[in-house]
This record gives C-alpha cells, sequence and structure tokens, in this order.
C-alpha cells in the first residue's frame, strides 16, 4: 500500500524579504497565536507551527493541496496584516526545501546576525507552543526534533558560532579575558541606551552578579538595573566611585568626555594594582584615550570591539556554505524518515 | 638484589623510551595550539587528556628508573631534567584539577617534551647516586629543592602567559595564540600561591644544604649551588614581601618572577651531577 506523503509547507517572511518598517506591519500581536492555531484548525490543517520573532514570521504547515493558502489566510488573521502588504513578503517554500530552510533557520544560518544562538531557543519555544495546542503530528514532530539535533551539530561541527559578534558579547569576553570569572567583579555601566541594555543583559547572563548602572536620568538608570536586579547610580556618583569598580562601561550620549585621562589616571593610581577594563562604546567616546601605559588598565573602544566582531563575523561567514552543504544531507534524510513513517501510519 | 629489581636492571630507560614519551606531550601541545580552530572543543580535551596520560607515561618512567638504581632519579643531568619535566606537568595538573586553574596545555607539554627530548640526547647516563643512606634529611633537601624548582619553573610560565596576555590586552590584540591564555586575574592569584610554595619549599632545602655544608668533613652539599640557591631564595623572599605590601602588583610581579627564573636556573645548573 502507498498512500502519497503529506504536503509540507512554510511560508516565511524574514529580514531578507521586508525591511524593518515593513517587518512592524505584520508582527503577531499578544493573542495572535491563539487566532493563527484556531484559523488553522478551522481550514483543516493536520499540522502546524508559527514562528513569530522579530525578524521573521514563519508558519510550517501539513495538509492537503491548498495548506499553503490556508496557512497565508490564517497569517492574515494572526497579524492583522493587510493582504497585499504581506503577500508582497511571504515566499512559500515547499517540501523538503522547507525542511532544509528549518534547518538553516535553528542553525542561525538565516539570522540577521550569522550564528546567533537565541533563535534556536526561539523556535523551540514556537515548537512546544504548538505541541501544548495539539498541532504537531507525526511530521512536524519529526521534522522539528531533527531540526534541533542539526542546530546543535552545525554549532558544534562548524565555525558559525564562533566568537562572539555583537557588541556587548564582545566587552563580556574582553572583562572574562582579564578576570577570569565576572562573579567577583565590579562592574559600572554608564548609559541605558540599547548598547546600554545589551551589554547588562550580557554581563549578567555571564555571571556578573554586582553591576551598578548609571545614566545622567537616574529614573533610566533604576528601570535598567530593576530589571537586571542590579544597582542604580547617579552619573554624579557613578563618576565619584569609579575607582571601586573593575570594570566599567561608557555608552552613554555624551558632548564630552566623562572620565578625562588625567582623571582616568587618577583612578588607576587608586586601585593599588588591580586591573581596571575600560570598555569605550560611545559616540563621541566616553573615556579620553591616554591610558597607555598604565599597569593593569586596558581601555578598549567601539574600533576595537568592531574590529573583533567582523573577525568573527567573518570567520562565521566563511563556514556557512559547508555548514549548508552538511544540513541539506540531514535535512534530506529527516524528510525521507518523515515520509516513511507517515506512509507506514497510512 | 631484589628479584624485580634484578629483572629491571637488566633493561635500561633508552632514548627512544624517552622521544617516545616526549611525544605525547608534543601531540599535547599540537593539539592544544590547534584548539582554537576547532569549535567543538573536543582538539583542547585530548590535548589535556594527553597532558595527563604523557604525566603517567613520564611517572612509571621515573619509578622504573628509580627502582633500576635504588635511588632517587637525580644521579644525572637527565634524570633531574626528567625529575623537572615530571614536576612541572605534575604541577599543572595539580592547579587544574583542584584549583581548576589551566595554565595553557601547550605551553606546559612544551615544556616538558623539551626537557625529556633534552634529557633523551644528554642520555641516562648512570652515575653512582648520591648516598643518602642514613641521612634522610639529605633525601628531603633534594625533593624540596627540585620541588622547588618546579614550583618556580611552573610560576615562570604562569608570569610569561601573564605577560603575554598583559601586552595582547594593552595593545587591543585579540585573537591568535593571545585567545589560548588564561584569563589575568586567576593567573595572578595562583602566581602569588606558587611564589609563596617556592619560599617554603626552597628555604627548607636550603636549611638542610647549609647545615650539611656546616659539617664539612661529611658535607653532601656544595657551596656555590648552595650560594646561588640562597640569591634565588633572598629574591623570592623579596618578591613575596613586596608583593604582601601592594607594592608589587599585576604584570611588575610577573616580570619580577619571571627574573628570579635566572638565579633559579643557576642554581639548578649548579645542582646538576655534571657541574660537581
Amino acid at each position: 500500500m502507498s498512500e502519497r506523503p503529506r504536503n509540507l509547507v512554510a511560508l516565511s517572511a524574514t529580514h531578507r524579504t521586508a525591511g524593518l518598517d515593513e517587518r512592524a506591519a505584520f508582527t503577531v500581536p499578544a493573542g495572535g497565536a491563539e487566532v493563527f492555531y484556531a484559523a488553522a484548525r478551522e481550514a483543516g490543517l493536520a499540522e502546524a507551527v508559527l514562528l513569530a520573532t522579530c525578524n521573521r514570521l514563519e508558519a510550517y504547515a501539513v495538509g492537503d493541496e491548498a495548506a499553503a493558502l490556508h496557512v497565508r489566510s490564517a497569517l492574515l488573521k494572526a497579524t492583522g496584516a493587510p493582504a497585499a502588504a504581506l503577500d508582497q513578503h511571504l515566499r512559500p517554500v515547499p517540501g523538503l526545501q522547507a525542511v532544509e530552510h528549518l534547518f538553516s533557520v535553528v542553525s542561525g544560518l538565516e539570522s540577521q546576525m550569522v550564528g546567533e544562538v537565541e533563535i534556536a531557543g526561539q523556535v523551540k519555544d514556537a515548537y512546544a507552543d504548538a505541541l501544548a495546542r495539539g498541532m504537531t503530528g507525526p511530521v512536524l514532530n519529526r521534522v522539528f526534533q531533527r531540526a534541533f539535533q542539526a542546530g546543535a551539530w552545525a554549532r558544534t561541527n562548524t565555525g558559525i558560532s564562533q566568537g562572539q559578534v555583537s557588541l556587548g558579547n564582545i566587552a563580556v569576553e574582553l572583562a572574562l579575558r582579564v578576570f577570569g570569572s565576572l562573579a567577583e567583579a565590579r562592574v559600572l555601566v554608564l548609559g541605558t541606551g540599547d548598547v546600554g541594555r545589551q551589554v547588562v543583559q550580557a554581563l549578567v547572563s555571564r555571571g556578573a552578579c554586582q553591576v551598578s548602572v548609571a545614566s545622567r536620568t537616574f529614573e533610566n538608570a533604576r528601570a535598567l538595573a530593576e530589571e537586571f536586579s542590579g544597582s542604580s547610580l547617579t552619573l554624579a556618583d557613578a563618576l565619584r566611585q569609579a575607582h571601586t569598580h573593575d570594570v566599567i562601561v561608557g555608552c552613554a550620549t555624551v558632548e564630552r568626555a566623562l572620565l578625562d585621562a588625567v582623571t582616568l589616571r587618577e583612578i588607576a593610581g587608586r586601585r593599588s594594582g588591580r586591573p581596571l577594563l575600560l570598555v569605550d562604546l560611545g559616540v563621541p567616546r566616553n573615556f579620553t584615550a591616554g591610558v597607555q601605559g598604565l599597569d593593569g588598565t586596558y581601555l578598549c573602544d567601539l574600533d576595537d570591539l568592531a574590529r573583533v566582531s567582523n573577525a568573527n563575523l567573518k570567520a562565521r561567514l566563511a563556514e556557512v556554505d559547508r555548514a549548508r552543504i552538511a544540513l541539506a544531507e540531514k535535512a534530506a534524510r529527516a524528510w525521507g524518515a518523515a515520509n516513511h513513517q507517515t506512509s507506514s501510519e497510512a | 638484589m631484589l628479584p624485580l629489581a634484578a629483572e629491571l636492571a637488566a633493561h635500561p630507560l633508552t632514548g627512544d623510551c624517552l622521544l617516545g614519551c616526549a611525544a605525547v606531550f608534543l601531540t599535547a601541545a599540537v593539539l592544544d595550539g590547534l584548539a582554537p580552530r576547532d569549535n567543538s572543543g573536543k582538539l583542547q580535551a585530548s590535548g589535556v587528556w594527553l597532558l595527563r596520560g604523557g604525566w603517567v607515561l613520564l611517572t612509571t618512567m621515573l619509578a622504573y628508573q628509580g627502582l633500576r638504581t635504588h635511588s632517587l632519579p637525580i644521579a644525572s643531568a637527565a634524570e633531574v631534567l626528567l625529575s623537572i619535566a615530571w614536576g612541572v606537568s605534575g604541577l599543572a595538573l595539580f592547579l587544574d584539577l583542584t584549583f581548576t586553574h589551566r595554565l595553557p596545555t601547550w605551553a606546559i607539554a612544551g615544556t616538558t617534551a623539551l626537557c625529556i627530548v633534552v634529557a633523551a640526547f644528554l642520555g641516562v647516563v648512570e652515575h653512582p647516586g648520591l648516598d643518602t643512606t642514613g641521612k634522610p634529611l639529605i633525601a628531603i633537601h633534594v625533593g624540596a629543592a627540585i620541588l622547588a624548582y618546579c614550583v618556580l619553573g611552573a610560576q615562570a610560565l604562569n608570569s610569561a602567559a601573564y605577560l603575554l596576555q598583559d601586552r595582547a590586552l594593552a595593545r587591543h590584540q585579540f585573537g591568535g595564540i593571545y585567545a589560548l591564555l588564561p584569563a589575568l586575574v586567576p593567573l595572578d592569584r595562583v602566581g602569588a600561591q606558587l611564589m609563596g610554595a617556592a619560599v617554603w619549599l626552597l628555604g627548607l632545602s636550603l636549611v638542610i644544604g647549609a647545615t650539611d655544608w656546616g659539617q664539612r668533613d661529611l658535607a653532601a652539599v656544595a657551596a656555590p649551588k648552595l650560594i646561588a640557591a640562597l640569591i634565588t631564595w633572598l629574591a623570592c623572599c623579596w618578591i613575596v614581601v613586596q608583593r604582601r605590601r601592594q607594592h608589587l602588583q599585576g604584570a611588575s610581579f610577573a616580570r619580577a618572577s619571571l627574573l628570579v627564573a635566572i638565579p633559579a636556573l643557576i642554581a639548578l645548573y649548579l645542582s646538576l651531577p655534571a657541574s660537581r
């Protein structure tokens, strides 16, 4: 007996097909997932998974010949976006290609920052959500589980996740090269903008326990510090207590440097030889250069970090083709196995 | 002669055995050197395990030699070098397993391999061993001195790693060989502990050696090496005191520790049986 394998289709709109403003139009609002799965169920889709992140809107579904149309319709209902806007960016990906695409997404090959690991967690959450709603079955279960394995394999066996590429993580890597562990290091972050938040998040996720945040607007500092269980300081207090910190990250928008060369030398002098890492991510500079030659004081600026980021990104990109070839083979095997399983079950 | 010793006596430790052992350490160094290109971390782990295996092999070889000659394996320059190699790699493993402070495997394995290769070329010539019969303190003197030089050797490597990392961070060189180096603060912390251990071990060895030298008629310890060891010990003491007073921190401490390796090497050279 041979029953035709069921139709797997993916619809995908990502940062590659839509700009930032266009992507904003088809974000999934709170409760949108509920609407999507209700519509999918109503349309008779046997299996469906919705993946909505800030850079991508995707749905994977198993159904009859018209599955793609049903998915599109469910996505329209879930996002509330105009049909024309969504159609312009939605790309249908059928069968094996959909599996290959999912494998690439989970591995981070399709991400804006190649090799980033957050996407794997986001896909796992999306799959778990669909699983909890009873919207997965033999095909998507197998394909998604194989995709998670393939993603882990690609990260371990190729260089696609090698080195850090985000400024926050690179700053943390530098701090680790000085202190080994951040558990005992006292860290001061000056500035509460996007970069400041990214840095605080990276620090806390890598074990920093004593993070202080300072900003000209104290309320902003307090809000960010509270979010990550840190402490907040006014800018004046932070600068006065600068010598008590082991790592100072400057990412404030300033007209002139917060710490000039004389102050930095004074701070270094008061630390009795304990190392001090200064990371200047501000434009214009938050710290004046001029600490060269001071024992145990290291100053890195945005250019240094960008150089590291570019080198790491280049190394990652060089590995993309190798990863794609290997993932394509794994995807073909997973697709074959999924088809075989559904045929056997039928 | 005991049956085992009689059996062993017929099979001396050959240069090929030593070169084979050196190859294990060299492979460990190469694997660790290639680690940054390997995302899986398997090469690095293999390097560490080879270092551990190599150390066990070296321990066995030294035990074999000791059983053959009925003495500590320090009777010839080659044996002393083997003992130093054993101490340096053993100390690195001790720090790794006890304090989770891993010195660069490539540096430790490379240094150990170098010592063993030199020992192989010198040849394990069998000199009459130092007669410690009835003088257990002389055995302690020798053991403490060997251990102290091992600690100073490990500290020299530790300090070199610190200075390289310090230079890399100061010059904003973040990739390549520098990525293999441990972080500064743990290197500094372990360095201070090693220097303290060196002061105690060398001090103990010096006290016994000086007392023995004082009994000139029976002296097994020579004056030149005693003086060189004394200079090394004084230098170590000065470094430890300056560090306690917070006058010698970070890179200065590492530089001073590296400089102490010079009198330590001289003292070690004067301790070698060949120089007597």
